[in-house]
């Protein structure tokens, strides 16, 4: 991860120069390797957003390129006070999005949710093994919810995002977050006591 | 790192009651949230495949560029300069409307020519050597132009097709 994206988490400061600012300039002027640079920043988060909302790794990977490519041929659009992370991820939401309502369109996906897996990177110890399980059925229990609360839950925990920042991202007011994240979390806690329940 | 929840304690009081009505309810659901929001914290994005930006690059690459609005301007600035200036030393010249017209059935009377010239030209191959000798010129021709497209075509064009 650059240095770059920790500078942007939790901050959304208009007058100071934004922390992409100059990779994204020499990338406009066509230097390649600027815009290479901002693709490694943020592939991690803009992958793993795609994949909470979409739930199947090939679609994720095509949309998370394919969002990359539409930031590229936007380049120019991009207003240079907003944080570049935040536009980037707007665009993977709405591409995220337009595939969701055409799949509701069409019917013809299955509404069971796909299980994945997230892999862990840890020492395979038997505490790492059990806490890996744990982790396991929390993504299960949060496959299950729709995807205004994946996103949501995702991008607070998991991305570590301000409610300001979702708000953007979401395009809501600031204001709903919150209740969103509570209504969010309580529908988890339902899932994974019913999960609990039908294990026992 | 995350603002803090005690901002949003009114409106959470009251999601909290939507839940549960007695007080001891809440405090389990509020107790069940911290842990549950412990858990959450722990997770992590996963990383995409390894080719990934290698993936974004190829399909960057083979993406023609916009054309910005500042090199809009600046084509546009050098085609009027080009344009004022060739005009200028046109007049400077001494040039008049007349001359221009003159230039011009002038340029429209050798066209004609070599449009003659061309055809007498074709009509002559045909009346000696015939249809074999124009096929084979039609074939070296089409050979040379395919050997220079993939010559000229780049690398990467075959990685991202």
């Amino acid at each position: 991860m650059l240095p770059s994206l920790s500078m942007s988490l939790g901050t959304m400061t208009a007058d100071a120069e934004q922390p992409w600012a100059q990779e994204v300039r020499r990338a406009r002027k066509g230097d390649s390797s600027a815009f290479a640079a901002l693709v490694r920043g943020l592939q991690r988060p803009v992958f793993g957003l795609c994949l909470r909302l979409l739930r199947t790794e090939a679609e994720a990977t095509e949309v998370a390129q394919e969002t990359f490519l539409r930031a590229y041929q936007n380049l120019e659009r991009f207003d240079e006070t907003r944080p570049f992370d935040l536009w980037v991820l707007t665009i993977a939401r709405n591409l995220c999005l337009d595939i969701l309502r055409r799949r509701q369109k069409v019917q013809t996906e299955d509404l069971e949710p796909h299980a994945l897996t997230f892999a862990s990177s840890e020492p395979n110890s038997e505490e790492k093994a059990i806490d890996n399980q744990q982790r396991q059925s929390l993504e299960d229990a949060m496959g299950t919810l729709s995807a205004d609360d994946r996103e949501v839950l995702a991008l607070y925990y998991v991305q570590k995002r301000t409610t300001k920042e979702i708000a953007v991202i979401m395009g809501v007011a600031p204001g709903t977050i919150m209740a969103r994240l509570f209504r969010a979390r309580e529908k988890l806690r339902t899932r994974m006591m019913a999960a609990e329940r039908g294990a026992a | 790192m995350n603002a803090p929840m005690s901002d949003d304690d009114a409106e959470l009081e009251r999601l909290l009651a939507e839940v549960s009505p007695d007080e001891l309810g809440r405090d389990a659901v509020r107790e069940a949230h911290r842990q549950l929001e412990k858990d959450l914290l722990r997770l992590a994005d996963p990383l995409p495949p390894a080719d990934f930006l290698t993936q974004v690059m190829a399909k960057v690459e083979a993406e023609p560029r916009r054309v910005s609005n500042a090199e809009l301007r600046s084509a546009t600035v050098i085609t009027l300069v080009a344009l004022a200036a060739s005009i200028g030393a046109f007049v400077s010249s001494g040039a008049s409307a007349n001359g221009v017209a003159v230039s011009l059935a002038r340029t429209f009377v050798s066209a004609r020519e070599v449009l003659v010239g061309f055809g007498s030209g074709l009509a002559a191959v045909w009346r000696t050597a015939g249809l074999p000798l124009s096929v084979v010129l039609a074939v070296l021709v089409m050979v040379t132009l395919v050997g220079f497209r993939r010559l000229l075509t780049p690398m990467n064009a075959k990685a991202v097709s």
